[in-house]
C-alpha cells in the first residue's frame, strides 16, 4: 500500500502562511537538462535575476544543450535541445541521413514562497511543456538551508514521478488524475494542460554541500525516474541514488556526477548576468565645463567647431539649427550614444562650453529620415550649475526634459535642401536548429543598402542580400511534404534563401511624416520583403514617456516568386493589424504587444510578444500567434511561436555605439500566424520617444 | 583668511557656516568650531584646512548640511509610528519598543550630502568637489572605526569591538534582542550612506565584512499580511544614514 499524500499536504499549507525578507545570494548550478537543481532534479532554488546559463551536459544516451534564464526574481525559464544518441532522426536516410534524434523542450519554474526562518523556498515547476513532452513533468520542490548544507525535498508528476511512490492527492479529488494521458495533441508544440499533474507521483530530493574548498560543491540526490519509458528505451537503473561534485571557477561550472548506478555524466556551463554584463569602453570623459570659456556673443560664437565638436565629441551629426532670441535648437541624429541622459550630458556640455550666456535655452531635437521624433529642452543656467556641481548635491537630469516636438520646432526647422543618396550596411545571420540534414544550418552575409532621398519625406530604397558564408547547400528537400490547407506563404522558405547568393531583398517607394502632435505615418509600395511585395501603409500614437502606443497596419500583397528577384506568383491578400504596446508598471522593463488582425495566409486572430529589458541593454522576447487556425491546420508545431534575443552592439565594442542585433529562436514555424516583415516599423523608427529598444 | 590645523585627537569635526554678508572671522578648534567662508567654497577648499597628515579613514569620512527640513519630520513620523506599535503592545514588548523609540528621539541628525568625502577624490574628480550652497554644514572625519554601533529592537544601543577573527553573523545571532525582532537578517548602514541587509540565522550566515563604524539595525520582523513594517525599517534605516555619530 502506498502512503498517503501527506507530504503534500503539508507543502500546500506552507503556501498559505506567508513570506519572508531574503538573506543573502547562494550559489547555485545546473542539472543536467537546463534550471537550477541537483543533477536529475529541479530543486526550489532559482538564481538571481538576470541571471543565465548554457549547459552542455552528457549522459550517455542522452546529451543535452540548454539555456537557462532568471527573468524575474520569482521565474526561471529554460530552453534545451536534446540528442538522444541510441536513437536515428527519421527511419529515411534520404531524409536525415544518419542523424540521431533531435528534440526541443522548454521549461519554466515559479517561485511561490520565499525563504525565511521558518519557511523554506517554494516552487512550482514545468518541464518539457508544449513540444512532444520527451520529459514531460510538473513538481512541487521546497529547499532549506542549514549552513553549508541545502536541503531539498520534491514531488513530480510526469516524467519525474514515473516511480509512483505516492498516491496522486488529486486522484482523491477527481478521478481523470488517476491516469496520465500520453502522447501529445494537435501537431506537437502545444502546452498539454489536460495532462497536468495526473498520473503517479514520485518523491525526488537531496542535499548539496559547500565544502571548505572555494568553488566545490558536492550534491546527493534521490530522484523519481525509474528509465522505464525513457526516449532512449529502457535504460537500466540500478539505484535512485546519484552523487556528484560541482566545481565553480570564475563564470564556469564544471560538474561530474554517477548517475543511477551505472552512468557517468559530466557537464560543463557558463554564467553571466545580463544586468550587469558590461563591455570595456575606450572614450574622451564628458566635456567638463570648470575652465570653459564660452563666446560673449552669438555673433563670434565658432559655429564650424561647435558644430564639429558635436559631431566628433557628441557624435550628434547635425542636419540644421535655428536661433531665435534666447533660443537655440539644433536637429540632428545621434549615432553613437545608446544612453538617452549620457547622450544629452555629453551633448549639453559642449553646447555649455561653446554658446553664449544669452542663450539661456537649449534644444536638442532627434530626427529620423529628417522627421523630428524628440525635442529634449535644457535650461542652460540649470544644466551648468549642475554640470559644473556648483550644489552640494547636483543632478543634471533635472535641468532638461523630454516633449513632442512643438509646433515652433517643426516650423523652424529648414528641411528644403535636404535630399540625396542613402547607402547603409548590415550584417545578418539566420540559423536554424534541429534540421533532419544537420543539426546545425547556417547562412551568412551582409545586406548593402541604397536609395536615393527626394525630399525630408520620400525616398526610394532598395536592399540586396549578399551570402558569403552557408551551408544550406545540404538541403535534402525545399518544400516539405506535409500537406498544407493553408496558401504557403512561408514554407517555401528554403526555395528563397537558397536561390543566389545575391538576391534583391526589397525595392520600395517609402513616405514618413508626423501628421499630428504624437503621431506618426507612413506608407510603402514595391517588393516589400524576401517573399511579398504591394503597397501598405501604417499610423502610429506614441506620447512622449507614455506606457502606451496604438498603431494600425494595413497591406495588400502579392507573393514574389522564387524563381527570380521581380515576377510573382498568383497569390494575393489583404493583412494588416491594429497594435497596443503596453509597458506595465507592475512590471518594471517588461513591454507586451499585442497585434490583431488578418495574416498573410488569410487567417485572423493575435499575435502577442512579451520582451524584458536588463540593465545591460539585453531584450529577451518571447512571442505567439493565435488564430482560427487549427493545430491540424497548421502542421507540426500548431501555432506560431518564436523567441528571440535583441543585443545591443555596444555591448561588442569598444567604442559607444548604437544598433541592434536581433537573434531569433523559431522552433517550427509554418504558414499559419504569419505576419508581414514590413521594410519599416513606425515602432522602431520612433523609439526615442519611450526608450525600450534604447 | 586664517587657518589652522587639528592636530592630536582621532576625530576631527568642522562646523562650517559661511555667510555672504559676514566678515571673515575664522576660529578653528576641535569639536564645534566653526570656519567661515565669505564665498561658497568647494570642497578640496575645505578639505585643506584639515590637518591632511592625519591617517582619517576616508569611507567614514562624512559630510551633512544641518538644514533638518526633511529629516526632523522624517524623525518624528518614526517616533509617531513607534509610539503607535508600542500601544498595542504589553509588558517586555511594549519596552523595547518604547526604548527604541526614546533612541531616535535622541538621535543628532544632519541632511547628509551624497558625496564621497575624500581629500584625493575631491583634487581629481570633478562630481567629488562640488561647490556647498549657503548654509551650516558638519564634517566629521575619524580615524579608522575599531567599533560598529548597533542599535534596533536591541536591550540598547551599544557599541561592538569590530573581531576580525570572528564571523560578524555569528555575534549578531547571539544577540540580546527583541522578540520583535528579525531572527533572519539585520540592516548595514555604513558611514558612506550606503544601506544592505545582512543574513545573520542558520540559513543566510555569511561571513563578509562589513566596513568598520557602520551602524547596524536590527529590524521588526516583517509580516505578511501588512507591509507597514517593512516600510517602517526602510524609513528608520534611511534616518539612521542622517545620524550623526561624533
Amino acid at each position: 500500500m502506498k502512503p498517503l499524500f501527506l507530504p503534500f499536504s503539508l507543502l500546500l499549507s506552507f503556501s498559505l502562511i506567508g513570506f519572508s525578507v531574503s538573506g543573502q545570494e547562494r550559489v547555485h548550478s545546473q542539472t543536467v537538462r537546463g534550471g537550477v537543481g541537483l543533477m536529475q532534479t529541479p530543486t526550489a532554488r532559482i538564481s538571481k535575476e538576470g541571471e543565465i546559463y548554457l549547459n552542455y551536459n552528457d549522459v550517455d544516451q542522452y546529451r543535452f544543450w540548454s539555456a537557462s534564464l532568471t527573468l524575474f526574481p520569482w521565474m526561471e525559464s529554460t530552453v534545451r535541445y536534446t540528442d538522444v544518441r541510441t536513437k536515428l532522426y527519421s527511419p529515411f536516410p534520404g531524409f536525415s541521413g544518419d542523424q540521431t534524434l533531435k528534440d526541443k523542450g522548454i521549461d519554466a519554474k515559479f517561485r511561490l514562497i520565499q525563504e525565511s526562518y521558518y519557511l523554506p523556498d517554494v516552487s512550482l515547476g514545468f518541464m518539457d511543456i508544449g513540444g512532444t513532452g520527451f520529459f514531460r513533468s510538473e513538481y512541487l520542490a521546497m529547499s532549506k538551508a542549514l549552513g553549508p548544507f541545502d536541503f531539498h525535498l520534491g514531488m513530480g508528476w510526469g516524467y519525474l514521478g514515473t516511480h509512483d511512490d505516492i498516491t496522486n492527492p488529486f486522484c482523491q479529488i477527481k478521478d481523470s488524475f488517476c491516469e496520465r494521458p500520453g502522447g501529445f495533441s494537435g501537431r506537437g508544440g502545444k502546452i498539454d494542460y489536460d495532462q497536468f499533474f495526473k498520473g503517479p507521483v514520485a518523491l525526488f530530493g537531496g542535499v548539496e554541500y559547500q565544502t571548505p574548498v572555494e568553488g566545490l560543491r558536492l550534491k546527493l540526490e534521490y530522484e523519481g525516474n525509474n528509465y522505464v519509458n525513457d526516449r532512449a528505451g529502457e535504460l537500466e537503473q540500478k539505484s535512485r541514488w546519484n552523487v556528484g561534485a560541482v566545481y565553480k571557477w570564475d563564470n564556469f561550472d564544471f560538474s561530474l556526477s554517477y548517475q543511477r548506478g551505472n552512468t557517468i555524466n559530466f557537464g560543463i556551463s557558463y554564467h553571466f548576468n545580463m544586468h550587469t554584463v558590461r563591455q570595456l569602453k575606450f572614450d574622451e570623459p564628458p566635456r567638463s565645463l570648470l575652465k570653459s570659456q564660452p563666446s560673449e556673443s552669438i555673433e563670434t560664437l565658432n559655429r564650424q567647431r561647435l558644430y564639429q565638436d558635436l559631431n566628433d565629441q557628441g557624435h550628434f551629426l547635425l542636419s540644421a539649427t535655428h536661433q531665435q532670441d534666447n533660443e537655440m535648437t539644433f536637429y540632428g541624429v545621434q549615432y553613437a550614444y545608446r544612453d538617452y541622459d549620457e547622450a544629452t550630458e555629453r551633448v549639453g556640455r559642449i553646447l555649455a562650453s561653446e554658446l553664449p550666456e544669452s542663450i539661456d535655452t537649449y534644444k536638442i531635437v532627434d530626427l529620423n529620415i529628417q522627421t523630428a521624433i524628440l525635442e529634449t529642452q535644457i535650461d542652460a543656467k540649470k544644466f551648468k550649475a549642475a554640470a559644473k556641481y556648483e550644489m552640494s548635491e547636483s543632478e543634471i537630469t533635472t535641468s532638461y526634459t523630454r516633449q513632442d516636438p512643438s509646433h515652433k520646432t517643426l516650423e523652424n526647422f529648414d528641411r528644403k535642401n535636404i535630399s540625396g543618396p542613402l547607402f547603409s550596411t548590415e550584417a545578418f545571420w539566420i540559423q536554424s536548429f534541429g534540421n533532419p540534414e544537420d543539426f546545425y544550418l547556417y547562412q551568412g552575409g551582409v545586406t548593402l543598402n541604397t536609395g536615393y532621398m527626394f525630399n525630408p519625406n520620400y525616398s526610394f530604397r532598395i536592399g540586396a542580400k549578399v551570402t558569403v558564408l552557408e551551408n544550406f547547400d545540404k538541403f535534402n528537400f525545399k518544400t516539405d511534404a506535409f500537406p498544407s490547407s493553408l496558401p504557403r506563404v512561408r514554407t517555401n522558405i528554403r526555395e528563397y534563401v537558397t536561390r543566389s547568393k545575391v538576391t534583391m531583398e526589397s525595392a520600395y517607394l517609402h513616405w514618413f511624416d508626423r501628421v499630428a502632435p504624437d503621431v506618426y505615418a507612413q506608407a510603402y509600395a514595391g517588393y516589400l520583403e524576401t517573399m511579398f511585395g504591394g503597397v501598405g501603409t501604417e499610423v502610429l500614437y506614441r506620447p512622449v514617456d507614455s506606457n502606451f502606443a496604438y498603431g494600425i497596419d494595413l497591406n495588400y500583397v502579392q507573393q514574389r516568386s522564387y524563381e527570380n528577384d521581380v515576377d510573382f506568383f498568383d497569390y494575393k491578400t489583404f493583412t494588416g493589424h491594429a497594435s497596443v504596446y503596453w509597458n506595465p508598471d507592475f512590471l518594471p522593463n517588461a513591454q507586451l504587444s499585442l497585434s490583431a488582425g488578418q495574416f498573410l495566409a488569410g487567417d485572423k486572430g493575435v499575435n502577442i510578444d512579451f520582451a524584458k529589458r536588463f540593465d545591460s541593454g539585453l531584450i529577451v522576447g518571447a512571442y505567439a500567434a493565435f488564430t482560427n487556425v487549427s493545430s491540424e491546420e497548421y502542421g507540426e508545431g500548431s501555432f506560431t511561436k518564436g523567441f528571440y534575443i535583441s543585443i545591443p552592439l555596444d555591448l561588442l565594442s569598444f567604442t559607444p555605439s548604437k544598433g541592434r542585433g536581433r537573434l531569433p529562436w523559431v522552433p517550427i514555424s509554418r504558414d499559419g500566424g504569419q505576419k508581414l516583415q514590413r521594410p519599416m516599423s513606425l515602432k522602431s523608427m520612433t523609439e526615442a520617444r519611450s526608450p525600450f529598444y534604447d | 583668511m586664517y587657518t589652522n590645523k587639528f592636530l592630536q585627537r582621532g576625530v576631527c569635526a568642522l562646523l562650517l557656516v559661511f555667510s555672504y554678508q559676514a566678515q571673515a572671522k575664522v576660529v578653528v578648534s576641535i569639536d564645534n568650531h566653526p570656519l567661515i567662508f565669505i564665498t561658497a567654497p568647494r570642497v578640496v577648499e575645505v578639505l585643506e584646512k584639515t590637518d591632511l597628515s592625519q591617517d582619517w579613514y576616508w569611507p567614514a569620512a562624512q559630510l551633512f548640511s544641518m538644514d533638518t527640513t526633511l529629516t526632523q519630520p522624517q524623525q518624528l513620523k518614526v517616533v509617531k509610528q513607534l509610539n503607535e506599535i508600542a500601544m498595542r503592545l504589553e509588558g517586555a514588548d511594549k519596552t523595547d519598543v518604547v526604548k527604541f523609540r526614546d533612541s531616535i528621539q535622541s538621535w543628532a541628525l544632519g541632511q547628509r550630502v551624497s558625496l564621497s568625502v575624500s581629500y584625493d577624490k575631491a583634487r581629481f574628480i570633478e562630481q567629488n568637489n562640488p561647490q556647498l550652497s549657503e548654509g551650516n554644514y558638519l564634517l566629521v572625519m575619524k580615524k579608522r572605526p575599531t567599533d560598529y554601533y548597533v542599535t534596533g529592537l536591541v536591550a540598547g544601543e551599544e557599541a561592538l569591538t569590530i573581531n576580525p577573527e570572528r564571523c560578524l553573523g555569528e555575534t549578531l545571532a547571539g544577540w540580546r534582542k527583541s522578540a520583535l525582532a528579525s531572527n533572519d537578517l539585520v540592516w548595514i548602514i555604513q558611514p558612506d550612506g550606503k544601506i544592505m541587509k545582512y543574513g545573520i540565522a542558520y540559513w543566510n550566515r555569511d561571513c563578509h565584512q562589513v566596513m568598520p563604524g557602520s551602524q547596524i539595525f536590527f529590524p521588526f520582523k516583517d509580516s505578511f499580511f501588512s507591509k507597514d513594517l517593512q516600510k517602517l525599517n526602510r524609513l528608520i534605516a534611511e534616518l539612521a544614514s542622517n545620524r550623526i555619530i561624533n
